[in-house]
């Protein structure tokens, strides 16, 4: 194995790289940590999720206010006041959660990269027309423009929810990438391929974007959080989607059936340290792309 | 490194919002009137249109201090003692064939800028809802009204378009209090300068009671004592809060907090439940409700019901609405959504005693046409129906600014989904359900069914009130359901034509009626009414309370005015009740 790896290495250069880069992010602790605890909260709740029958999620299918328990996994974290397992709610809700962002960043970053990269490289009218749309976006308060769509939308699904949240996401890497593309468009390499005949979409595509790549997973990876986030707001305040769970409604429900003053710390808790622990692991992967991107940034372990 | 400032910030914004969830109260206290002389009642829902304080012109916005202590009534009704207290009047009397109903003011009362109050107030109200049918209250008050003359200031004769012994006991025709309030009289020299008085907002609203308003705001109105009440001098009384104020402080936790520390007075019904209740008057021995155990809760006469759309051809068949109705488990509903706090309900009449006989007359009824939770009943009605329950798709309308809609229907529906069932639930604030409801535009929906007399609550089911799907009806419980059957109204109009204290003829009626109204449940009987509403008697004492039942613990209803100020006994004339101060 070893000799053949030795024959390989010199003929594909990036093939090296690659797995440099892939090694480099394994042997980064912060990285390797954040996506573990990532993982580990995301399969808890599929596997768990995978137990539990329709019957379970019904209202009084446990004796209500329980509070945490060992008698059985659905009584680990309690029961809420209409007598439903936290917990089994929990494992509805991460996946829900997770859905939210990962829709919702897909479309702000995907869609903010299309807009800057078009208004950065053909500049001109194309470039003025995006930008003042780009501007306006911006200058929106966008949790105002959520809550208002989300009350008229009254009764919102958790699909429509992300699309909801994403249609307000793409300014800012839009922004960003344009601005990039501004810098990139002149250096030497996007020149010789135009004098090479490339078409204008082939360099956006093969010579632009490859570039931009990394800039692109590290604002996916905030996205997602900030969607998720933006959720759980929205929901807190009546707007979620209502009859299915997310972290934001279950801190809803908690909240609307008085569970802070009547001690019911297990109902609330849970949510809000699941939503703690999602941001800081997803805080470390990021810390930890942005040392491997940057070896200016690397520390002797993470290196 | 700009990466990493988002970060912060966001993980700030967190923490930050975290923080932002502990409610913090601003206090209130102007300086014309301190905390203990003010008397604070917290209401449930923010005003969409505070300035607007017409009572006539749409959206129900009476029961945030309008007619608790602007306006007040001629008589009012005191179910907790059965005492029918005349205010404005002094007394009535039907003619012989029920006909005409003459009405004596009492002398001396003014509205609140000096102008004297006369039985022409009387008969320019129903004019001016006879020429504006618009109006709200005019559809009902034209229907049972022919005429008011006012042969002297203080005398009132209502000619009745079919005579009707029971319309002193008509909240909609008549100025007197019964459940929840009243018709209102609006005073003739302010309200005839009005063109059109739909659009009229009586910002400023001239009323007879002991309050004036001094500032409204979306988050509620406050009132303060108007010194030239007339009750001061004709009655020799006035209440003794000088402020009263009807606040919106937030959701349930928020009026929790605020009752615990002492910086209200009451809690209006539906905001608090079981549970954060036995929390805070554990910690907090000022704060008390109608009993001191469970249920804590005053029964309030509208029981609660699923409304379920009658013309729908899915659930035209009573067999498939009593398959429904077996399928709820109402001990569920009890135990979970009203954390104990109220009893099922098998009709749509609250369990007061006086209706014991009634209930008793129709129990072989009940026998054959059972209303309660049995899911093999629920199987075999659907199949006798030739109906597959998981052919059925529901729209269940929920009111979101109902938090009481909100945690039944999260388990209603449950327990219909897993009858098999298809149910999608519509949440919505009451102003986007309202045109639904009236139009038929739903199949079910949680309703209180008022007034809760049996005999008018019957009448909620006659088909003087049906109307087609797609037009409007009268009211929610008013037959939004579309149930329309011509004998069962003929029955009702009997009732209606005998005396309400005849109970002999009443109960083989009420017998008849209930044959026709049980096997064809054109609404499902859900629990009775739970009335929670904490008292915090820190700076005021005297509140009804279950060992002290002078008075009905209603801050939402127009007997709150009488709550507040008492009233002399129609036996002795002595003084009853009253709010008063705790210092004193």
């Amino acid at each position: 194995m070893a000799a053949i790896t030795v024959t390989e290495q010199p003929q594909d250069g990036p093939l090296i790289e690659r797995r440099s880069i892939f090694s480099t992010l394994l042997g980064n602790r912060k990285f390797v940590w954040g996506a573990a605890v990532f993982l580990a909260i995301w399969l808890t709740a599929i596997i768990g999720s995978q137990f539990v029958e329709p019957a379970m999620r019904r209202t009084g299918a446990y004796p209500p206010k329980l509070s945490p328990s060992f008698d059985s996994p659905a009584l680990w974290v309690g029961t809420t006041t209409l007598g439903q397992s936290v917990a089994v709610q929990w494992t509805q809700a991460v996946p829900n959660s997770m859905l939210v962002g990962l829709i919702a960043a897909a479309i702000g970053t995907s869609v903010g990269a299309i807009i800057g990269l078009l208004g950065g490289y053909y500049g001109g009218r194309v470039d003025a027309v995006l930008r003042v749309i780009v501007d306006i976006f911006l200058s929106i308060p966008s949790l105002l423009f959520l809550i208002l769509i989300a009350s008229l939308l009254k009764g919102v699904s958790v699909v429509e929810m992300a699309l909801v949240i994403g249609a307000f996401a793409w300014a800012w890497p839009a922004r960003a990438v344009r601005s990039q593309t501004l810098s990139l468009k002149e250096r030497p390499f996007v020149r010789v391929a135009k004098l090479s005949g490339m078409g204008n979409l082939e360099i956006i595509l093969r010579e632009l974007l490859p570039h931009l790549l990394a800039w692109l997973g590290a604002n996916f990876l905030n996205a997602f959080i900030a969607a998720i986030l933006a959720e759980s707001a929205l929901s807190i305040i009546g707007l979620g989607p209502a009859r299915e769970m997310t972290l934001g409604m279950m801190i809803y429900w908690a909240l609307n059936f008085g569970a802070m003053i009547q001690n019911m710390w297990w109902w609330w808790i849970t949510p809000v340290i699941t939503l703690i622990v999602l941001f800081l692991s997803l805080f470390l992967v990021h810390l930890g792309l942005d040392e491997v991107g940057n070896p200016r940034l690397r520390t002797e372990q993470g290196g | 490194m700009k990466q990493r400032r988002f970060w912060v910030v966001t993980l700030l914004a967190v923490v930050m919002g975290i923080a932002a969830m502990a409610p913090a109260l601003a206090a209130q206290d102007s300086a014309d009137a301190t905390r203990e002389e003010t008397f604070r009642v917290a209401i449930g829902r923010q005003l969409s249109d505070p300035t607007n304080l017409n009572l006539y012109a749409g959206a129900s916005r009476s029961d945030t201090g309008l007619h608790q202590v602007v306006y007040e009534y001629l008589f009012y009704n005191n179910l907790q003692t059965g005492e029918f207290t005349p205010w404005l009047a002094e007394s009535y009397e039907y003619n012989d064939d029920y006909s005409q109903l003459t009405v004596h003011l009492r002398d001396g009362v003014t509205w609140s800028d000096g102008e004297a109050f006369t039985s022409e107030d009387i008969v320019f109200t129903y004019d001016l809802l006879r020429a504006n049918p618009a109006m709200e209250w005019a559809n009902e008050a034209n229907n049972a009204v022919a005429s008011v003359e006012a042969p002297d200031p203080l005398t009132a004769v209502y000619t009745l378009t079919a005579p009707s012994p029971r319309f002193h006991l008509n909240r909609e025709a008549f100025s007197a209090v019964q459940i929840w309030g009243g018709l209102t009289i609006l005073p003739k020299h302010i309200w005839e300068a009005e063109a059109d008085p739909l659009a009229f907002k009586n910002s400023n609203p001239v009323g007879t009671g002991p309050y004036v308003l001094d500032s409204a705001s979306q988050n509620g109105l406050v009132y303060v004592r108007n010194d030239n009440y007339w009750g001061a001098t004709v009655l020799g009384h006035t209440p003794a809060p000088k402020k009263v104020e009807f606040v919106y402080l937030g959701d349930e936790q928020t009026v929790a907090l605020a009752l615990a520390s002492n910086e209200l007075d009451i809690a209006t019904i539906g905001i608090l439940s079981a549970g954060t209740f036995q929390q805070i008057a554990g910690d907090n021995p000022a704060i008390t409700a109608w009993t001191n155990e469970l249920p804590y809760a005053w029964a309030d006469p509208c029981p609660r019901a699923l409304m379920v759309q009658n013309a729908n051809p899915q659930l035209e068949n009573p067999l498939v609405r009593h398959a429904i109705s077996s399928l709820i488990d109402r001990d569920a509903i009890v135990a979970l959504a009203y954390e104990g706090t109220t009893i099922p309900a098998q009709g749509v009449w609250p369990s007061y005693d006086a209706l014991t006989p009634y209930m008793d007359a129709v129990a072989d009824l009940y026998e054959a046409n059972p209303v309660n939770y049995d899911p093999d009943r629920a199987a075999a009605l659907f199949e006798e129906a030739g109906v597959d329950p998981g052919d059925i798709t529901l729209r269940y309308t929920v009111n979101t600014d109902s938090v009481e809609d909100v945690k039944v229907s999260q388990v209603v529906a449950d327990q219909l989904i897993a009858g098999g069932l298809n149910v999608e639930v519509q949440q919505m604030g009451s102003a986007a359900r309202e045109p639904m409801l009236l139009a038929g535009d739903y199949d079910l929906s949680f309703q209180a069914f008022c007034p809760g007399y049996l005999t008018e609550n019957l009448e909620l089911f006659h088909s003087k009130f049906y109307v087609p799907l797609g037009e409007n009806a009268p009211w929610y419980e008013r037959n939004s359901f579309r149930y329309n059957n011509e004998e069962f109204s003929a029955i009702v109009d009997q009732m209606l034509a005998t005396p309400p204290d005849d109970q002999e003829a009443l109960i083989p009626l009420f017998h008849d009626a209930m044959s026709i109204w049980l096997p064809d449940l054109p609404v499902i009987p859900l629990v009775q009414a739970p009335a929670l509403v904490p008292f915090n008697g820190t700076y005021w004492q005297g509140w009804p309370t279950a060992s002290d039942a002078w008075n009905m613990p209603v801050s939402w209803w127009a007997n709150f005015n009488l709550i507040l100020n008492g009233y002399p006994s129609t036996e002795s004339g002595e003084w009853v009740g009253g709010v008063t101060p705790v210092g004193s």
